[in-house]
This record gives structure tokens, sequence and C-alpha cells, in this order.
């Protein structure tokens, strides 16, 4: 067994705390540009003009240096929560080996892609990256990039999506001179790494070699290099999500009365609102974080709820004022609650079939729910651990119930989403089993 | 090694196996706008067009082609035609299915692409749309 040494601990808090600037800071820079669109702006970040096209980089910029900002506020306060009393084990080298090869074969994987089809995977070109064309196309008019899809037309088109991320597409492309497909990629790839290596940093404040089992297992799942390379938008929601679960964990480690504390609740609930701003899972996440921190520590919701304020505003406002309703909205409820033993069998079913399908989880959905479930029957799984699964629980039972209301045929509509919805939970569930199995209480 | 790890590393190995035998050997598809490429210009930014094709809405292959058109000619907004429109894109597989499509409508073929995909006006649309008001 080995100590970390102080240096080792610093390095660790203070990559820590840069894992959790980048993706809030870069969300908040491309919700301002998003805010902007909302007011009728849009022209001023992405319009055809050279001043535009300045403005739109000096945001992503903004993005960028905030992001080093926010790393410097978090380090002390990572530093103060690091389990430095904490014995761990450091990473044999041919784990090391192991996962710099994974590495590269994700990246590989998705240049591979890239190259295969330059325009994404389907929901990319048809949801994403449509919709970032039609932004910066438009001059940032959120109208036009809401109108594909309405009416008549399909609703895989999903016009009532939040346009976060089309917007982040759509400033780099500005930013850049034109559309090309490296800023989609690099949009699905890089919250791909900064999953894995938020996970990583998390864990490897207590053992290196956990840390480096999951990491492993995390990128040699094939689901998650498939939506690395796809261009979609499940990682760079899954990114906001881990960001706030680890702040949430950090900020349980330090006593109530440290300052800063309040700052990780904020910044997390900040970033599950960003989340909901990419996708609508995102409110479920929040949701389900807002009710295990309503039940553990009752006093934590308050700032954790204003750090989402902001973009539920920007949300509540593209609800309302651009958006259509959504499809799930447009269903008979009667009709669905009275199939509902059978949809529950159907989605109970589904959902069971994807731990042993091979084509998209490999082995790994199999061997970690096992793990798990093996750790809970023993009782030792930590705190901490607890209160993640306790989260990914809530979520994925909101999940399910969308597919009971679901007023599209379920089958297709399971075999359409639910992987990329499990995907979700994976990186969440991958840091439940690789935290230590008891965590020593703080002074 | 531990036994947990011996298996964490056995599943790590099938999944890199999976990814490097089923993701690394897909072939090149073609870029989606290369399908449409030069009608976009002949289209107004904000124009709504409609959009006539071999395969309704209710096949993939249908949606497959409605999505990529109205991906490929974003902001332009792409709809199942109603007759409204005075541009309407039209998907079929034949040329000349194509030209009587056009001759029974009465509507004048403005531009055929290489892919088979061509763009119509049609003289008189029964309302103005509101997108083209």
């Amino acid at each position: 067994m080995h100590r970390q040494t102080d240096r080792q601990a610093a390095a660790t808090s203070r990559a820590l705390g840069l894992a959790l600037a980048v993706a809030p800071s870069i969300a908040t820079s491309a919700a301002i540009g998003f805010a902007l669109m909302l007011a009728g702006h849009g022209q001023l970040l992405l319009g055809s003009t050279s001043s535009a096209k300045a403005a739109a980089t000096l945001l992503l910029l903004v993005g960028a240096g905030g992001a080093l900002l926010l790393q410097r506020s978090l380090a002390p306060l990572l530093g103060a929560a690091a389990r430095t009393e904490e014995e761990g084990e450091p990473m044999p080298r041919w784990l090391q080996w192991s996962i710099a090869l994974a590495l590269l074969l994700l990246v590989g994987t998705t240049l591979h892609a890239t190259w295969r089809a330059p325009d994404g995977g389907w929901d990319a070109w048809s949801i994403w990256n449509s919709r970032a064309r039609a932004l910066l196309r438009s001059g940032g008019d959120v109208r036009l990039a809401c109108a594909a899809g309405r009416g008549a037309a399909l609703f895989t088109l999903h016009p009532e999506y939040p346009l976060l991320l089309p917007t982040m597409i759509a400033l780099g492309w500005r930013s850049l001179g034109s559309e090309t497909p490296l800023v989609p990629m690099l949009l699905g790839l890089a919250p791909a790494l900064w999953l894995a290596a938020i996970g990583a940093l998390v864990i490897a404040r207590s053992s290196a070699r956990s840390a480096g089992f999951t990491t492993l297992l995390l990128l040699t799942t094939p689901e998650f290099a498939r939506m690395a390379s796809a261009q979609y938008a499940e990682l760079a929601l899954s990114v906001l999500v881990m960001t706030a679960l680890a702040l949430l964990l950090l900020a349980d480690e330090l006593v109530e009365t440290q300052p800063g504390r309040r700052w990780l609740l904020l910044l997390a609930g900040h970033s599950l609102g960003l989340a909901a701003l990419v996708k609508h899972e995102g409110l479920v996440w929040l949701l389900a974080c807002a009710l295990v921190t309503l039940v553990s520590r009752r006093r934590d919701l308050l700032p954790f709820a204003l750090g989402a304020a902001l973009p539920l505003v920007l949300l509540g406002w593209f609800k309302h004022s651009f958006a259509p309703p959504s499809d799930l909205a447009n269903g008979d409820l009667v009709t669905t609650l009275a199939h509902l033993p059978t949809r529950i069998g159907q989605t109970a079913l589904g959902l069971v079939r994807r731990i042993v399908y091979v084509q998209a989880w490999g082995v790994h959905l199999l061997a970690v729910t096992a793990m798990l479930a093996l750790r809970m029957h023993r009782r030792d799984l930590s705190r901490p651990a607890l209160a993640l699964l306790s989260i990914c629980g809530v979520v994925l039972g909101g999940f399910l119930c969308a597919y009971l209301i679901s007023p599209h045929e379920l089958t297709w509509h399971l075999h359409a989403s639910i992987d990329r919805l499990l995907l979700q939970l994976w990186p969440p569930a991958l840091l439940a089993l690789g935290l230590p199995q008891r965590v020593p209480a703080r002074a | 090694m531990r036994p947990v790890e011996i298996v964490g590393a056995m599943v790590a190995l099938i999944g890199a196996a999976r990814l490097a035998t089923v993701e690394l050997r897909d072939v090149r598809s073609h870029p989606i706008d290369e399908r449409y490429a030069g009608l976009a210009e002949r289209i107004p930014l904000h124009a709504t067009v409609g959009y006539i094709a071999e395969e309704g809405l209710e096949t993939l292959e249908g949606q497959r082609r409605f999505s990529q058109a109205s991906y490929s000619l974003a902001p332009r907004l792409v709809l199942p035609d109603d007759g409204a429109t005075a541009l309407v894109l039209v998907d079929l597989d034949h040329a000349a299915q194509t030209k009587a499509h056009a001759a029974s409508a009465a509507m004048t073929v403005v531009l055929t692409l290489p892919s088979g995909v061509a763009l119509l006006e049609r003289s008189q649309p029964s309302t103005a749309h509101p997108a083209n008001r």
C-alpha cells in the first residue's frame, strides 16, 4: 500500500479542478451566445461580418479563459476535500499501457468515423448539425432553426430540442470561417475524453489502480466509442452531468462550514442547468440530484437551485417563445395508460435485453451490473457510491416512465433510444464502482 | 492481479476487439451535400420548399432522404408538398418520372442534379404559404 505524496495530491487536485471547470465554462459561453440569439441579436455572433467572426471567437476564448479562472477557484477547495489520509495503490505499468492503447483506439475510431461519414450519425445531421447550420446560415435566427420538422414533417427532427450544442457548433464554425466537420467531431470526442478524465481523477484521489480499471472499462465500451464518434449530444450532456455529480461528491466531503462548499453546490446546479439546455434528459438529472439532495441534506438545495436558475430561465424562454411542444406530449394518455401492464413488461424486457446486448455494450454492462449488485449485496458500497447510484436509479426511473407514456410504438422507441439513455448512466455507474469501499469520516 | 481485475481486463479486451473489428471496418459514405450540390443557390434562404419523393415519410428510407434534404438546405424549410409553395424539391428514382410529374402538375423544371434530385417551380401555388408571403 502506498500513500499519495502531498505533491501528487496537489497535482491531482489541480487537474481535477481543470477537468471540472472546462465543461461548465465553455457551455456557459455558448449559453450566453444562445441568450443573445433568443433576444434577436444572433447577428452579433453569427452574422457574415468580420466583427461577428471576432465576437464568436472572443466568446469561445472567454469560455476557455473562464475555465482557467474557475480551475483556480476550485483547486484549493478540492485540495481541502482531498482524502490524503486514504491509502491508495499506484497504477501498474501494464494498465497504463492498456489505457493509452484504449485512448488511441477511441481517437482512431472517431477519426475513422469522421472520414467515413463526415456529417456524423443520423441524429447528428438530422438534429444537431442541421440546427447548427440553420443558425449559422441565418445569422442566429432561432425561429428558423426550430422550424424544421414542424407541422406535417417528421417528429424525429425534434425542433423542440434546446439549442446549446448547435450554438456551440455554429460558434466554432463561425470562428473558423467554414462548416468543417472537425467542429462537431471535436464536440463529440472532447467530452468523451473529459468524461474519462473526471471519473479517473475523482477515483485517483483514493486509488490510482481503481481509477485505471474504471477508465479502461469506460474507454473500451463499444457504445461509448460509437457515441464519441457519431457527433451526438449524449456525451456533451454526460460531461456536464458528470461534472455536477463529481462536484456534489466533493462538496459532500467538506464540512458544512467550509468556505467554498456552497460554491461547489452552486456550480453543480449550474452544470445540470446547462445539461438541460443540451437535451431534455438534463432536466431529469437535475430533478434527480435535487431530490437526493433534498432527502440527504436539505440545506444544500438552495445554492444548488440558485446555480441552476439562470440556465433554466433560458430554457423556459426558449420553450415558451420558440419551441413547439415535445412529441412526447402529443399522445393519447388514456389509451397509453390502458395498456400500462403490457408496456411495463415490454420496457423491462427491453432494458434487460440491453444488459446482454453485446453489439452495443460488449460484456461491459453485464459485468459492471453484476459487480455493483454484488457489492450492494455485501453492503460494502460507500455512502458517496450509494448516493451516486440513488441518483442513477431516480434518473433511470424517469427514463422508464417516459417510455411508459410515450405516444410512439414502444418497441421502436426503445430500440431507437435506450442505449443512449443507458450511456448517460454509464460514467456515473463506473464512478460508483471505482470509489473506495469505505470513506473515512472527515474532521 | 486480483480475480476482479482479471475479469475487468477481459471485459475491456472484448470491448476493444469489438471496436477494432466492427467500428473501424465500415466503408465510407458520400457526404450528404453531394446529393444536393447546386440546389441551395437556387432557393432563397428564408423560403419554404415543397417535397415530393419516391418513398413516403412512413418508411425509414423516406425519412432519411427527407431529413437529409432538410439538413443540406438548412435553414430553408422543407415540408411535404401541399401545393402551396412556389418551389418543389422532387426526389424520384427516374428522371422521366420527374418530367411527367412536372407536366401533370403544371410545374417547370428549374434544375436537375446528377443525383436525380430536381427543383421544380410551380406557376400558381394554390395558396401562398405563410413563409413565402
